[in-house]
């Protein structure tokens, strides 16, 4: 277990008759840059939900840092960032504001939090937007935003819900971009997303989930070695 | 037993951080403040102005006191009232549903009862804005003079978590902006007009009266006209108190639990 970020064993979730995750169990490396594929519905936004605390799980257990999510989860989110599939920026308040209080929920001090503002929105290019009203972004800056919010805290676990969907190819290339240097610069990330493409480029590690069920797990290259691409790998899932 | 355990869970996951929640809603406040400050501040005094000089006319005094001094009392507690009512209702249900801040927060290790607490301490403040306010311009025209009346904001603030936690429970089961509508009209405007603002409960029909008994509202009239008139009755006093605090834990913990139930799946 010292060697994962990240352990999930036999996590379960219902939503009614739904079985939206089944008994799902997998582990992520430090530094990896882990991805969660699967069709509309799979399970993807559930699984990621139940590690950041918004959904509770029926049973199973999920360790992160070597934390029990179940009893230390406000210590755990002291080093996670977190990207959900809804943006959920506070539309009240800039751009800056937006950075600045969401410094102030993690107990960061006033200077620190300035400083780290100002260094993400350089980061995300988004310096003359600085007091922009958040209403006032176009979608693709948003997302940037989103990404450089859950940075403020100088997470070493970044979790983020299909981050690239619906931007043009320009901005997601943009995303990815900063992606990688993050995950180079030693942050874990896992991320899901159903662009092929995107997995192909960015993920070490993945895992296919279908219908709240893992069908496949393993490193990129030896899914797509004997095989032809993930496109396809994923079409044939879907259709089962 | 079971209720025990949660409320104790409750506590312990209550913490200093809810102040980042109310200071969040003073941030954006600040900005917009303009338009609020005439519903919160304003409305009561028009209330006590056109009823004080208006009615009080033709009402000579009530219990050996003018009309217009009976009711400053009243209208300290129902302004207090509405502006916890307002904000935490209309205004959490615009962060908690409409605008996802609840769901943004608790991506941080702030916690659904700091955010809970954090919105009673917010509703509570813009009570205490507005029940000063009149607090204030009675004091400024003599029509308090009690030396008690230096407790009032206290009650001013027991009666401002009260709101926001009753509130804030109505919010947690609302569907829409809409149901407010229920809750102002069923729950808030008669307490309004019942609780002893306009006259003394005394004149009601016998059943009624009895009605009046259930509404918290009540309690913090009579305790605010009883520090204004500066006549205390001990036991009184501290039974009301105790009604007033008892209805606000209850309030409280029902809220964080139901706000718990619909925030996290
Ligand atoms: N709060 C909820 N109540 C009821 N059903 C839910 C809830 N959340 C998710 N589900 C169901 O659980 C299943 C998995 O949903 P989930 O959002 O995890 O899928 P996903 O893989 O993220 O899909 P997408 O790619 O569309 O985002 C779906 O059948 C969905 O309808
Ligand atoms: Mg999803």
């Amino acid at each position: 277990m010292e060697n994962y970020i990240l352990t999930v064993k036999d996590l379960t979730k219902n939503f009614g008759h739904i079985h939206a995750l089944n008994k799902i169990t997998f582990n992520i490396k430090y530094g990896d840059f882990f991805g969660l594929i699967g069709p509309n519905g799979a399970g993807k936004s559930t699984l990621l939900k139940i590690l950041y605390g918004i959904v509770i799980p029926e049973a199973g257990d999920t360790f992160i840092s070597g934390l029990n999510l179940q009893y230390d989860y406000k210590k755990i989110k002291y080093g996670l960032g977190i990207v959900p599939q809804d943006d959920n920026l506070d539309e009240d308040l800039s751009v800056y504001e937006n950075l600045i209080i969401y410094a102030m929920y993690f107990g960061i001090p006033k200077k620190e939090s300035i400083k780290k503002s100002v260094e993400l929105l350089t980061f995300f290019n988004l310096e003359d937007k600085k007091n922009s009203k958040v209403a006032d972004l176009s979608g693709g800056l948003r997302r940037r935003l989103m990404i450089a919010r859950a940075l403020i805290n100088n997470p070493s676990l970044i979790i983020l819900d299909e981050p690239t969907s619906g931007l043009d190819p320009e901005y997601r290339q943009n995303i990815w971009s900063r992606l990688r240097a993050l995950n180079e610069s030693g942050v874990t990330i896992l991320m899901s997303t159903h662009y092929m493409e995107e997995a192909e480029k960015l993920f070490k590690n993945v895992i296919i989930l279908n219908h709240g069920n893992i069908v496949l797990n393993g490193s990129i290259k030896e899914i797509t070695l004997n095989k032809k691409s993930l496109e396809e790998i994923f079409l044939n899932i879907a259709k089962n | 037993m079971k209720i025990i355990r949660k409320i104790k869970n409750i506590n312990s996951n209550l913490s200093l951080r809810s102040f980042t929640v109310f200071y969040r809603n003073y941030m954006v406040w600040l900005k917009y403040y303009k338009p609020g400050v005439i519903g919160d501040i304003l409305e009561p005094l028009l209330y006590l102005a056109a009823l004080g000089f208006g009615v009080g006319k033709f009402i000579h005094n009530i219990d050996g006191i003018s009309y217009l001094k009976y009711i400053v009392p009243g209208i300290i507690a129902s302004s207090s009232m509405y502006a916890a009512a307002f904000e935490s209702t209309f205004g959490a249900y615009t962060r908690m549903v409409t605008n996802g801040i609840y769901e943004a927060i608790l991506l941080t290790p702030v916690g659904i009862e700091d955010i809970v607490l954090g919105e009673v301490l917010w509703g509570t403040a813009k009570a205490f804005m507005s029940g000063m306010a009149v607090l204030i311009i009675g004091i400024a025209f003599r029509w308090t003079i009690s030396p008690f009346s230096f407790f009032i904001p206290v009650i001013i603030i027991l009666n401002g978590i009260l709101f926001s936690s009753l509130s804030l429970l109505i919010t947690s089961f609302s569907p829409s902006y809409d149901f407010f509508s229920y809750y102002f009209t069923i729950v808030v405007s008669t307490m309004f007009l019942f609780s002893g603002v306009f006259y003394p409960i005394s004149s009601l029909p016998y059943l009624v009266k009895y009605f009046v008994y259930i509404m918290p509202l009540y309690y913090t009239v009579s305790i605010i006209r009883m520090l204004d008139e500066g006549i205390i009755h001990p036991l009184i006093l501290s039974s009301y108190l105790s009604v007033i605090i008892l209805f606000a834990l209850i309030f409280f913990y029902a809220s964080v639990f139901f706000i718990r139930k619909r925030v996290i799946k």
